[in-house]
């Protein structure tokens, strides 16, 4: 049980908000420094430093870059502490520590060994979500680690002052299709850390699993399947989910065919986040295995597939599962859960209790309460042509027919597509304006379910897809920067871009946000009214989350990575001119 | 000589359509291909039609396909992120996948995806080949 749990480098502020009217609020952000792939472990990706404001950004220049070398997806973000900026790049995932005091110079490298049978095991490009920094991990020496996984399934944790490996954890083989592509989490316990991760490989029908490890040993504390019976989860009686449908024993064995759930994908690549209040990690579980739903289809009862989909929330300490909310029961269409549940309060809203903003991939923008996973809000941000909407007495979306999916027949413009609505990109929040900032997708898709057999280390998917710009995508855009009401479900404004995978957003007290685009924009924006103030262009894809922090000036920098691009799909408008993929490489600006 | 002749026609007559039948229950070499390619997941990382995916694995369609490479990835797998097929370890197996990879671009490349169909529609051609079995010369078609 933790006594007593503090959020490490991010602060509970009371903020004035700009504007015409004045109040008071808490929330979190991230100060001079950037220790956890989020900046604070709710997620916000909002940052307390102004320095840089809407008034002044337009200054904003180019202090220093530094190249990875390394081709690949850069689908994290930097973190800084210490004077130093930590980077890791794409697979071999190497870990660059540089120096902020002698900017861009490197203080040293670290190279793990790591299996190359990993590298066309991922489905999705050979990314990596980034680090987390440790200042308690309570080993032997007690120094301050950084800790990530590599795509191969292995955990390492190093000196973040020389780079010497203090430890490694191998959690599983490349042969079975596993990967680990997404970012480590640290959380605090009576003084000493835990670093919880996840596993990649839904197509691969992996099954999903969470892993707590001990940050100064690397020791396994806990480990718990999606997957599986209430023993395999990590359900006791303490579990609790909100709506009926999510009640029952043994629901993530008994709503699959026979023993299908044990390749039942439900991974976990994505972010993390912490709810101090209630003490839960809260993450977001992939599509179930394999994309076909048909053979998923349960003649026994239920076919929901659980807990594939589903946002669940655990005690950090124990692992144990304290509620769960199936997003997408029974997916047809690739509808992963695994984006971001940030954790924040809205004054006047939910009776000022922690609400979580959640935009999932099935195109629908939900507001959860934190404790107990009751959906609140559900709106779709993006167009949507699967459902007709959430009912929120039930937690259940109204399935159209027409867009439900068989072995061989093609079911037309589903939208949002398999790349969804919103998908690794991740969003922020701002305390200021009491908004979400959304990096939105719009692309449809036909899908043609396919047989599949199970061949371990092959895809177990079983679909042919084409894809297609989403409607009204002149207007709307092909990817959209969103600033999206939680309270209302409704947008407050937005910016159309000319291509999906808009990256990771940043929201900072100086009323603004920060994004790039895949056609190589970073991008500034009042955060209020959305007017671009700031707008760099790159030949190079910006596909990782823009962070900010202080230099050893005491100056406030933003950075983001550009590199190789996400997927890109047919369909879309072409490339700009003179665009090519370039190798992963941080980008650092500062005002003149 | 031509009643000989007219029965031989006869003959083809009926012979045809008994080959077309039997013919048409049989898929070409890269057919057969196309139907290993989709049901042991090749299409997945190498792509539906072999452009290449995501996962980074070769374009097939456009890297060409040595016999012996096949063969040995088939065998032995390879170092970034292919297992060994032992199930496609075949001669079979491996000239029917040879026949499909040589066949992209062509007028004959199969297309289908119902790979668990006995007789995939998509991609095969009416008609499908015929092979008349005569004695005379003159009847001895091959129709492609």
């Amino acid at each position: 049980m933790v006594a007593s749990t503090f959020i490490r480098s991010s602060c509970l502020v009371l903020l004035l908000a700009g504007g015409a009217t004045s109040r008071l609020y808490a929330a979190s952000g991230a100060g001079s420094e950037w220790t956890t792939p989020a900046g604070t472990l709710e997620g916000t990706r909002f940052s307390t430093l102004a320095q840089i404001t809407d008034k002044n950004v337009a200054r904003l220049g180019e202090e220093f870059t530094f190249s990875t070398g390394a081709n690949g997806y850069m689908e994290g973000q930097p973190l800084v502490a210490n004077d130093t900026m930590y980077v890791v790049a794409p697979f071999p995932n190497q870990l660059f520590a540089l120096s902020l005091s002698s900017p861009g110079q490197t203080r040293w490298v670290f190279s793990p060994r790591v299996d190359e049978f990993a590298f066309s095991q991922a489905c999705c490009g050979q990314a990596n979500r980034g680090a987390a920094y440790s200042t308690s991990p309570n080993n032997s020496s007690n120094e301050n680690l950084v800790i990530y996984a590599t795509l191969d399934n292995q955990v390492f944790a190093v000196n973040a002052a020389n780079g010497a490996q203090v430890w490694h954890t191998s959690l599983g083989s490349t042969r079975s299709g596993q990967t680990m592509t997404g970012p480590a989490f640290v959380v605090n316990n009576n003084g000493r850390d835990i670093v919880i991760v996840g596993n990649a490989g839904a197509e691969e029908g992996v099954r999903g699993w969470v892993t707590a490890l001990n940050a100064g040993t690397g020791a396994k504390l806990w480990q718990f399947y999606n997957t599986g019976t209430d023993s395999d989860v990590g359900i006791d009686s303490t579990f609790a989910p909100y709506y009926a449908k999510d009640r029952g024993k043994d629901l993530g064995a008994t709503t699959w065919p026979g023993t299908l759930y044990r390749t039942g994908g439900a991974v976990v690549w994505n972010w993390f986040t912490y709810d101090s209040a209630d003490n839960l990690l809260i993450y977001g579980t992939a599509q179930p295995a394999p994309w076909d739903a048909q053979m998923r289809a349960n003649p026994s009862g239920s076919s929901d597939n659980k807990w594939s989909s589903t946002i669940v929330a655990r005690d950090p300490v124990t692992g144990k599962a304290k509620w769960a909310y199936q997003v997408t029961p029974h997916d047809n269409w690739d509808f992963d859960s695994i984006s971001e549940s940030i954790v924040t309060t809205v004054p006047g809203f939910n009776n000022g209790a922690p609400i979580l903003g959640h935009f999932d991939k099935n195109g629908f923008g939900y507001t959860l309460d934190a404790k107990t996973g009751r959906v609140l809000v559900a709106k779709a941000f993006v167009p949507v042509t699967w459902a007709t909407g959430v009912n929120l007495s039930t937690g259940e979306p109204s399935v159209v027919p027409s867009k439900t999916t068989a072995e061989g027949v093609v079911a037309q413009n589903i939208c949002p597509s398999p790349l969804g609505g919103k998908n690794f990109h991740p969003a922020a929040f701002s305390p200021v304006t009491s908004l979400f900032y959304v990096p939105a997708n719009n692309l449809c898709t036909n899908k043609e379910d396919l047989k599949v057999n199970y061949i371990p280390g092959t895809p177990f998917v079983g679909s042919h897809l084409t894809f297609a710009p989403g409607p009204n995508s002149a207007t709307f855009g092909g990817g959209r920067l969103i600033a999206w009401d939680p309270t209302t479900g409704t947008e407050k404004w937005g910016i159309a871009e000319s291509y999906p995978y808009v990256g990771g957003v940043l929201a900072t007290q100086g009323n603004l946000v920060f994004y790039g685009t895949v056609d190589g924009y970073f991008k500034a924006v009042n955060a209020s009214t959305g007017q671009v103030l700031l707008s760099k262009h790159y030949t190079a894809p910006i596909s990782g989350n823009v962070i900010t922090f202080k230099g050893a000036d005491g100056n406030q920098r933003v950075a983001f990575y550009t590199g190789h691009p996400s997927q890109i799909v047919k369909g879309l408008p072409p490339a700009p001119a003179n665009f090519k993929p370039a190798p992963g490489t941080v980008h650092v600006f500062k005002l003149p | 000589m031509i009643m000989m002749r007219t029965k031989l026609a006869a003959l083809a007559f009926v012979i045809l359509p008994l080959a077309m039948t039997a013919r048409a229950q049989q898929l070409t070499p890269a057919e057969e291909g196309r139907r290993l390619y989709l049901s042991n997941n090749c299409y997945s990382c190498h792509g539906d039609v072999g452009a290449g995916s995501a996962y980074g694995a070769p374009a097939l369609r456009f890297d060409g396909v040595e016999f012996g490479d096949l063969s040995e990835a088939i065998r032995e797998g390879e170092d970034r992120g292919m297992p060994p097929f032992p199930a496609l370890n075949n001669s079979t197996a491996i000239n029917n996948l040879y026949a499909y990879f040589h066949s992209m671009g062509s007028s004959s490349e199969p297309v289908f995806y119902r790979w668990w169909d006995a007789l995939p529609l998509a991609g095969v051609k009416p008609p499908a080949r015929l092979y008349v079995l005569a004695t005379d010369k003159r009847l001895r078609l091959t129709v492609h």
